[in-house]
């Protein structure tokens, strides 16, 4: 029991794990304050969902949200190209709500706010993944793969052409390097593991709907960014780990349901607001938050 | 090489660039002198692509190429051969020395599946050619320094080692020594001239007279956005007109 509970918190430090890291290359390497990454993970949640629930294949599944919820990062970018700094968070933001409301909405395919039950456990090669454990060593491998991947990006000579374009676009475009692609791929690079977490995080709780792709889930993983530091990727794990852990110890606290909600959301509010205030390079970044 | 045809840019009511009209031939030094405000920094950020200009273009011959840099982007601008520094040093603070070298260097950096599954994606082998450089420019600090914490001659210098060491037909020099101390202003004046012998094609923004008279094989004075004056530095220079209006010698 106890180490069911310890394999779910697991699974979902996991699954933030992808998340944020993959949130930190647009933002922290590439100064995209992207507020449209609870989107992408919805994308790729629901798409996941309705094709495996349609009987593609779980692996096809899997890629294909990944796919989706890059396409939607290409077609992001273009809309917000001209846009920078605020400008641009404030418009991502704005697709996370178009994206919620269409969930919410369009109730032929996502059933809206009744969400989507019954999500079946992903079969790879023969191999149901039906257990907690398996879960969690399947979780495990496709996390260490898309976050081996993500820092083999940000660690290679095209990471630094990331931060340079986070750093000074305009002074690293006369060295002829393609500001707007640099800027496109990264963000659907960033989109395309979010939804690869969608996907882990619907066939996990095998139940979606749209209140969990909403911005209350943005805040967590931009706090899990800025706390863990922009543009580092050890620190963002550490610290997805650690604030994952935080409101569990909550439970041992004799608390009603109705209270831990709202006191988890006010324990994240009051960790960024203390990181912003004192430490706003994050407790192992270098990089200031503009 | 480089014509520019009566360049023309406002900025609100501001006349940046008046039916600006030059060129610069191959193997050429030429300076470009005027007082503040004269239109030299629009001049080369519309040559940069950085600027559109509102009328007049500007073209880049090479060999029997002919591209007209007002209409491609900045980035196509500087894979065409054109290499500049900026007058306020632009670097990426966050990024090393070693970084810049590479950004400088690189040209296939943007293949990026190549570099997720290669084993060695860095320029480990390039570390002692980075140190040549950083030796040859007088930057005695280490290659894994982060820009933000070199001094300012030392950023303006890097600055001017990575427009060098890329591959380029023109080097523009916005203000090289504006704001360094006299022994940076001497090694990057020594600096220019071995550019100079090495037969290097060269614009360059300078208030110095004395190195303009120098190094320049053409001065160009401009003034509210116009070309007043071209030809040698003896002819620019001695122009009564442009010595009293504009130079205050
Ligand atoms: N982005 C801009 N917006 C508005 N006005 C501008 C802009 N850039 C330049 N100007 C104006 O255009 C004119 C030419 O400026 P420019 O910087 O090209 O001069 P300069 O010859 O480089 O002067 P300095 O010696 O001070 O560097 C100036 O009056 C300047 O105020
Ligand atoms: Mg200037």
């Amino acid at each position: 029991m106890l180490t069911g509970y310890l394999y779910n918190i697991l699974i979902f430090s996991g699954i933030y794990a992808i998340l944020t890291v993959s949130l930190n290359m647009a933002v922290g390497f590439t100064g995209l304050l992207n507020l449209g990454h609870v989107a992408f993970f919805g994308i790729g949640a629901y798409t996941s969902t309705l094709l495996t629930m349609n009987g593609v294949p779980y692996i096809v599944s899997l890629i294909v949200a990944g796919l989706v919820s890059s396409v939607f990062g290409v077609i992001l970018m273009y809309a917000v190209r001209k846009l920078k700094g605020d400008y641009l968070a404030l418009a991502t933001l704005g697709f996370s709500f178009v994206v919620y409301s269409v969930m919410l909405n369009w109730s032929s395919l996502t059933r809206g706010p009744l969400g989507i039950p019954g999500i079946p456990k992903p079969e790879l090669f023969g191999w149901t993944i039906n257990t907690t454990s398996e879960y969690l060593v399947f979780t495990l491998i496709v996390a260490t793969v898309s976050i081996y991947i993500i820092n083999r990006i940000t660690t290679s000579r095209y990471g630094k052409l990331l931060e340079a374009v986070r750093d000074d676009e305009v002074g690293l475009s006369v060295y002829g390097k393609p500001i707007f692609s640099l800027k496109v791929r990264s963000l659907a690079i960033s989109a395309f593991f979010a939804g690869i977490a969608g996907s882990l995080f619907a066939h996990h709780i095998t139940f979606i709907d749209p209140s969990s792709f909403y911005i209350n889930d943005l805040v967590l993983l931009l706090t899990i960014v800025l706390v863990g530091g922009l543009a580092n990727n050890k620190g963002v794990i550490i610290a997805t780990v650690i604030i994952m852990l935080i409101p569990e110890a909550l439970r041992f606290v004799d608390m009603p349901s109705s209270i831990l909600g709202p006191a988890r959301q006010m324990i994240y509010a009051i960790v960024l607001i203390g990181i912003l205030l004192f430490k706003p390079r994050g407790l192992f970044g270098r990089i200031d938050l503009e | 090489m480089l014509s520019i045809n009566n360049v023309t840019k406002t900025f609100g009511g501001v006349v940046a660039l008046n039916k600006c009209a030059t060129t610069v031939k191959q193997n050429e030094i030429v300076a470009f002198v005027g007082p503040n405000g004269a239109g030299k920094t629009t001049l080369f950020d519309t040559i940069s692509g950085l600027i559109k200009p509102d009328y007049g273009n500007i073209t880049l011959s090479i060999d029997d190429n002919t591209e007209e840099l007002t209409k491609i982007s900045p980035e196509k601008v500087a894979n065409l051969g054109i290499s500049r520094t900026f007058q306020q040093v632009r670097l990426f603070p966050n990024l090393t020395i070693q970084d810049h070298f590479i950004i400088a260097q690189s040209k296939n950096d943007m293949r990026l599946l190549a570099q997720i599954v290669a084993k060695n994606h860095m320029h480990e082998k390039d570390v002692p050619f980075h140190k040549k450089i950083l030796e040859q420019y007088g930057i005695d600090r280490d290659l894994n320094l982060y820009v933000s914490d070199l001094s300012y001659g030392q950023q303006k210098l890097l600055q001017i080692a990575m427009a060098v060491m890329r591959e380029h037909k023109i080097i523009m020099l916005d203000e090289p020594v504006a704001g360094v101390n006299a022994v940076v202003q001497k090694k990057i004046e020594d600096i220019l001239i071995s550019l100079k012998k090495a037969g290097e094609t060269i614009m360059l923004v300078e208030h110095d007279m004395e190195f303009v008279r120098n190094i320049a094989d053409r001065v160009v004075v401009m003034d509210e956005g116009s070309v007043m004056v071209d030809g040698t530095p003896e002819e620019a220079l001695s122009d009564s007109q442009v010595l009293e209006a504009y130079l205050g010698e």
